[in-house]
């Protein structure tokens, strides 16, 4: 019998670091909106993942002697932190943990392999009680339950998207016996097959996918269907990468007419391979009657997130309500970037975030090329 | 700034008028255009009151001296002559008197007509890729509608006003305008194209195929990038020869054409790749001079400040180097590791791989199959002929001499296709004998 080797001290230290990290992480996450963090915890838990990060990142450290921050005491709040590009999880190794300490990896779009970044875990417990807490309180804030069809690939066979993983817990949380993965090769629910049966059975349904899963599965299919009561939809992507090529009000529109879903029952996501949480739209919550929250507009951020609206040059937060450049702070990337630069526009509204000209749901307009295109606008 | 034309009304007038301009154009024969085609571009290469105009306007418009802009009239003007466009269409149809009345080709009677309209949706590029869209369609003797793309230059308009003075009637075949916003009058227009050419991104073309009835002939240009390859021996005989060709190309209009390379595939170190970066960034800014990216729009800004977060991520891992901060409009960046030839994340910026072996170059561009417009190389001979038919293998559709990039002829087969026999309808003639 082999005995399995002690972790030298430096990994022994991570590991109960990480482990003590996770344990607050979790409690967070799980406090939710019912007992959110206060400012105050939100800012010393995020400094302290900064600094596990600066401790067993080199190349993070190098680039936060780029920006001037030579140790984690340099950083007084969360919003000095020095972000970490999207880009950077294409150039090495962007991990905490040693390669054997690897749970999953997520792979972000990229015309080959060598060009796509990869999002490694040492835990999907901090990622998978995220995307829980979220969806129970946007997706499914009424029901245990509820059939779920993805349109995707089943988990087997694309283990290295995170928005399949994203599905395949929702399906393991609240997916009745009849959820099903849509798409794929083996295992594939024919989609107009599945909304058949959910007519016919009277069982409201989720369905659930990228805006360009969506569109492919409307036009390769004639049909349209009166979906029971209670079913909605939710549209991920048509914010990054290939997705782009969805136009958000023409595919909201297509929903409502194709699968009778209203627009006030199409949820939207904004999510990155490079977070591990998700942020959603209220317009189910608020759809729903749910705690008589004030109407918003926007993607919600959860209280174990915020989301830095700044100046893309200068790093300085824009003003209030004024268009800027997104940087998240995901408490649940423990194991990675805690702070996340993107490209991606938006601006700060009342407990969220509204992306630049992509407000999903929106009428047909500015949210495209396609939008603009025939809209007289180029 | 250009109203646009709006409601069933102006937009149903103006669609007969051009259809009408159309079949006047149609009866007049085909040589007779070119000739007055021709004469409206050499007045646009040569010095004159239109080229003097033209050039200020697109000069104040780019933000550049009236050099870099001479440069783009020069390339694009230069290649419409008589000859080429003759030369142009007889390569694409057989013989240029096919389009005016029964000629033998190919053992059958035959004649082309061209589209009773044809509407061109443009996208921002090269200043002169409208002009070019708008001869295509007299090369067919057809009447156009371009679209120009939001804020575009009026080079296009200025052509036409051109024209205009030449011969009125050919002229009033071609309507530069934008139309109102709405889906009413698009589908107006496009109800009564017989072929629709688009050019631009991946979204575009969607939600045009989306769009478009099956009776409309659709030509769609979808993005597409280009890139440079130099050979040991082009840089150790002259590396300021090399550095001046693939600035010329890089820097043509300010990196907004499909021809300009994004990316160069150097047979060299990666050390004496990084020896590039300094100078090659020096000329593309002097040949190019636009305003810095401190100036420029959000997106890109957002776009340039996490990559340039990126860089410092790799530099840091010693992947690569740059050149081109905020106060530059250009960036040339020198990778340690050869990669494929990505778009990149912001316009004028060109990425300098190095190879040992520049056969490697070939696997690297195959990851980009079919999109790629253009490889510019520079080497000796055989080497570069060995390296085109490998080129050709994997997709790529112009193979030229680095520095001719922007140059390409009149008859050049844009995306791998040809560009008048999709504008035209043939008839064959049986005789019953």
């Amino acid at each position: 019998m082999t005995l399995p080797r002690a972790a030298p001290p430096r990994e022994k230290a991570r590991r109960d670091e990480a482990e003590r990290l996770d344990v607050e992480i979790l409690s967070a996450i799980g406090g939710g909106w019912q007992d959110p963090l206060t400012e105050g915890e939100f800012d010393r838990l995020a400094r302290e993942v900064f600094a596990h990060q600066f401790r067993f990142i080199p190349a993070y450290r190098r680039l936060c002697g780029l920006a001037g921050v030579s140790a984690p005491a340099d950083v007084a709040s969360w919003r000095g932190i020095p972000p970490v590009p999207a880009g950077a999880f294409k150039v090495g190794r962007w991990a905490t943990f040693p390669p054997d300490a690897e749970v999953a990896a997520f792979r972000t779009s990229g015309t080959t392999r060598e060009a796509s970044g990869v999002h490694r875990l040492d835990t999907l417990g901090l990622a998978n009680a995220a995307i829980l807490k979220s969806a129970r309180r946007y997706v499914v804030p009424d029901r245990d339950r509820i059939r779920c069809l993805f349109l995707s690939p089943p988990p087997g066979s694309a283990r290295e998207s995170s928005l399949v993983h994203m599905f395949a817990v929702y399906a393991e949380a609240f997916g009745d016996p009849g959820s099903a993965f849509a798409l794929g090769r083996s295992g594939g629910v024919a989609f107009p097959a599945a909304l058949d049966a959910a007519v016919s059975e009277g069982v409201s349904v989720l369905v659930a996918g990228a805006a360009l899963a969506w569109l492919g599965v409307l036009e390769s299919s004639a049909g349209s269907w009166d979906l029971p009561p209670g079913s909605r939809a939710l549209v991920t992507g048509g914010f990054k990468g290939a997705a782009r090529h969805a136009d958000p009000g023409a595919l909201a529109e297509a929903i409502g007419a194709r699968l009778g879903i209203p627009l006030s029952h199409q949820v939207q996501e904004y999510g990155m391979t490079e977070l591990s949480s998700q942020l959603y739209d209220d317009r189910l919550r608020r759809a729903l009657g749910f705690d008589g929250e004030p109407s918003t507009e926007g993607f919600r951020v959860p209280p174990w997130m915020r989301v830095r609206v700044v100046e893309p040059f200068s790093g300085r937060d824009v003003e209030p309500g004024e268009t800027g450049a997104l940087v998240h702070v995901d408490l649940a990337n423990r194991g990675s970037a805690v702070v996340v630069q993107t490209s991606d526009l938006g601006a700060a509204v009342e407990g969220g975030i509204r992306l630049a000209g992509r407000e999903p749901g929106a009428e047909s307009r500015g949210c495209s090329l396609a939008a603009e295109l025939w809209l007289g606008r180029g | 700034m250009t109203r646009s034309v709006t409601g069933p009304v102006e937009v149903g007038e103006r669609v007969r008028a051009l259809v009408a301009a159309g079949e006047r154009l149609r009866a007049r024969r085909l040589e007779e255009v070119l000739e007055v085609v021709a004469e409206a571009c050499r007045l646009w290469r040569g010095p004159g009151p239109d080229r003097e105009a033209g050039e200020h306007a697109l000069a104040a418009h780019y933000g550049v001296p009236r050099p870099a802009i001479a440069e783009i009239l020069d390339a694009g003007f230069g290649s419409w002559t008589v000859g080429s466009l003759r030369d142009w269409v007889a390569g694409e149809l057989g013989d240029p008197t096919v389009m005016d009345g029964f000629v033998p080709i190919g053992g059958a009677e035959r004649r082309t007509f061209g589209p009773r309209l044809a509407v061109f949706l443009a996208a921002h590029g090269v200043p002169t890729s409208p002009v070019a869209d708008l001869i295509s369609a007299l090369c067919v003797k057809s009447s156009a509608w371009l679209k120009p793309a939001t804020g575009a230059d009026d080079l296009a308009r200025r052509f036409v006003r051109t024209l205009s003075e030449i011969d009125a009637g050919i002229a009033a075949a071609l309507l530069v305008e934008e139309w109102g916003k709405g889906e009413a009058d698009g589908e107006l227009i496009l109800g009564a194209a017989d072929v629709l050419v688009a050019t631009g991104g991946a979204e575009t073309m969607l939600a045009i195929q989306r769009k478009v009835s099956v009776e409309t002939r659709l030509v769609l240009h979808g993005p597409r990038t280009s890139a440079a390859i130099v050979l040991r021996e082009a840089l150790d005989a002259d590396s300021g020869a090399v550095i001046a060709a693939l600035a010329r190309d890089t820097a043509f209009a300010g990196q907004m054409g499909c021809l300009s390379p994004v990316v160069a595939y150097v047979e060299a170190s990666p050390r004496q790749v990084a020896d590039l970066v300094e100078p090659l960034h020096a000329a593309c800014v002097q040949r190019w001079p636009s305003a810095p990216r401190a100036q420029a729009t959000l997106a890109e800004r957002a776009a340039f400040a996490e990559w340039r977060s990126t860089a410092g991520v790799e530099a840091a891992s010693e992947r690569g180097s740059w050149r081109g901060d905020v106060d530059s409009a250009w960036t040339v960046v020198a990778r340690r590791k050869a990669g494929p030839p990505d778009p990149p994340p912001v316009p004028r910026m060109l990425t300098l791989n190095p190879l040992e072996d520049i056969v490697d170059a070939v696997d690297l561009l195959a990851a980009r199959r079919d999109t790629i417009a253009a490889v510019g190389m520079s080497g000796p001979a055989d080497r570069v002929t060995d390296l085109a038919g490998s080129l050709a293998e994997v997709g790529v559709e112009r193979i030229c001499p680095l520095g001719r990039m922007q140059c390409p002829p009149a008859a050049w087969r844009r995306d791998g296709r040809t560009t008048l026999t999709d504008l035209v309808r043939w008839v064959d003639r049986e005789s019953g004998r």
